[in-house]
């Protein structure tokens, strides 16, 4: 038998830990026997923080990789050459800017949803606009939106009407990258099924069953799950770091303030459901400045770029942040001034 | 014949997904995932360790070869587990709020409810049970001005050049702890009181609606123990 490495042994000794405490946390039903390593308020509100964003996002990447296995197993490639062989993807390219009207998933689930539809022949402009525009184009969004908004009805419309110009144009932009954007199928797929390479063995590439649903949902989960969890811990440093009323500073002069909201969105990973209320409580920020965080938090934010490496090369990767970015700079900026 | 290592990637893998089941089970269990995520959600985690058990039960029934992961990935999946096991998080306080920044208005509420709560203040002859949230989201600032209430929160310190102001916070709690929104109304003439600065307490007193929002001045103020699930939703 191989000798655990050093990073081996860490992992065992952390895992023991953990499972050290968990019969104190079983018998006793709350925190209160499990000795208290850190009292700082500042450690207490990062970990509420960090538990918080990772409970809330786990579930949604889960239920996106079960929906992404039941591609896999069940959805031939030939019915999806099928369904797009004859189709001009010109005109496919808006209809998936609205797809998420009738697919609604959130940010994190849609990316091992997107994987596998790509590995499944989807054409990539088209998925790429679902991916953009479904997470904000989708009923839960909008009540969300609307209800956080009921006072700026402004703020209701252009969510939405941004979202979709962003997408379809990132979408149509992308067509150029069909070939050389996303990642290899062997090389995005990696964490999954390697038979021939790694066990040299024949066994249930092609059989349908829940199991292999579920075995692949959980490839999907150990690829994901890490990138949640790095973006989690950066947010709720972000959140314990930086204090919200220095953003202020920024709200008089409105590129500063599409500016300062845009980064907030990316660093804060909220969830597209959510983030509506937060951004309404941003009172002294001009409404395009709002916009600007409604459109790009739930495209581009800190956890999603780490979760693009593993449907992306590197170029477009860079490509779609400074796409998203400046687009939404832009058309923000501009209804700025015409809403001023 | 061919000499079989033991599978230590596969080991790691199966000891991750049951951690997070562990974890997220008795988190359902014992009620604290509500310090997390709003109760209503409840079904997300639910659904989340379902998942996650299936996940397991599929891992440990089908033999599959796997490409070997680097064990720092595996160290990064348990890092929110023993954050908390180690530091053992409560409910969101002082400094989460000092972080967040105060929230004095723009509150969103349901039509139906704002609608109801009016017709309960315009009816209401003594001190009236409001919480911040419903004070902060009437934008009708006539029916609250005067208004005799009673309500509950943490008092809160925040000094500024000139002077030491004292707010009453409650967390709003939308989706889940990162996103909650400390509200909070300011309570004038409260010297007296000055000693309540981050304790839970009662108070009762009047509502007035000034230049810079509401505020309430004091009759008085009662310590209470922090509640068992302080948010507002």
């Amino acid at each position: 038998m191989k000798k655990p490495g050093a990073s081996e042994k860490l992992l065992i000794t952390i895992l023991a830990l953990f499972l050290f405490s968990l019969p104190n946390l079983i018998e006793s039903h709350s925190w209160q026997n499990i000795p208290v390593f850190f009292r700082s308020p500042a450690i207490q509100a990062f970990t509420v923080f960090l538990m918080a964003i990772v409970l809330e996002a786990l579930p949604f990447i889960l239920i996106g990789s079960v929906i992404s296995g039941l591609i896999e197993v069940y959805l031939p490639e030939e019915a999806i050459t099928r369904i797009f062989e004859k189709k001009n993807t010109l005109l496919l390219i808006p209809v998936a800017g609205l797809l998420g009207l009738a697919l609604p998933i959130c940010e994190c689930g849609i990316i091992p949803v997107i994987r596998r539809l790509l590995k499944k022949g989807v054409p990539f402009s088209v998925a790429i606009t679902y991916m953009l525009t479904g997470p904000i184009i989708n009923v839960t969004v909008l009540a969300s939106t609307s209800l956080a908004f009921w006072k700026e009805p402004k703020i209701i419309f252009w969510r939405p009407v941004l979202a979709f110009l962003v997408g379809t144009t990132i979408g149509f932009a992308s067509k150029r990258f069909e070939k050389t954007a996303p990642l290899p199928a062997k090389e995005s797929l990696k964490e999954d099924h390697c038979c021939e390479e790694c066990c040299g063995e024949e066994h249930h590439h092609h059989s349908k069953n829940w199991l292999t649903v579920f075995s692949h949902a959980g490839d999907d989960f150990f690829l994901m799950g890490k990138y949640l969890i790095v973006g989690a811990l950066v947010a709720s440093f972000v959140q314990v770091g930086l204090p919200r009323e220095n953003l202020l500073i920024f709200s008089h002069n409105l590129p500063l303030a599409i500016t300062a909201l845009m980064a907030l969105a990316f660093l804060l990973n909220l969830c597209s459901e959510s983030d509506a209320f937060v951004a309404s409580t941003f009172v002294q920020f001009p409404a395009a400045a709002k916009i600007a965080f409604l459109v790009s938090g739930p495209m581009l934010d800190f956890k999603m770029i780490l979760m693009f490496f593993s449907i992306f090369r590197k170029r477009y990767i860079i490509f779609l942040a400074a796409s998203i970015a400046v687009l939404v700079f832009i058309c923000t900026y501009f209804l700025g001034v015409v809403l001023r | 014949m061919k000499k079989h290592s033991f599978d230590w990637n596969g080991f790691y893998r199966n000891l991750v997904v049951s951690l997070w089941i562990a974890c997220l089970l008795f988190l359902i269990i014992s009620g604290n995932i509500n310090l997390f995520i709003k109760r209503s959600y409840l079904f997300l985690p639910v659904l989340g360790t379902l998942i996650m058990g299936l996940i397991l039960i599929a891992r440990l029934t089908k033999k599959k070869g796997e490409r070997k992961e680097n064990p720092w990935i595996f160290i990064i999946l348990v890092i929110p587990l023993v954050f908390a096991v180690g530091v053992r998080p409560g409910n969101l306080g002082e400094f989460a709020a000092s972080r967040k920044g105060l929230v004095t208005s723009g509150v969103a509420m349901n039509e139906k409810s704002r609608d109801k709560l009016i017709r309960n203040l315009e009816e209401a002859r003594s001190y009236q049970h409001v919480n911040l949230k419903e004070i902060l989201s009437l934008k009708e600032k006539n029916v609250l001005n005067g208004l005799k209430l009673k309500t509950e929160g943490l008092v809160m310190e925040k000094k500024n050049d000139v002077a030491k102001h004292y707010y009453l916070v409650r967390f709003l709690m939308n989706c889940c702890a990162a996103d909650a929104l400390p509200l909070a109304v300011e309570i004038k003439n409260s010297d007296d009181f000055a000693t309540s600065a981050g304790h839970w307490v009662e108070i009762w007193g009047i509502l007035h609606s000034g230049p810079e929002g509401f505020f309430i001045e004091p009759e008085k103020i009662l310590p209470i123990p922090e509640p068992q699930d302080p948010y507002l939703f």
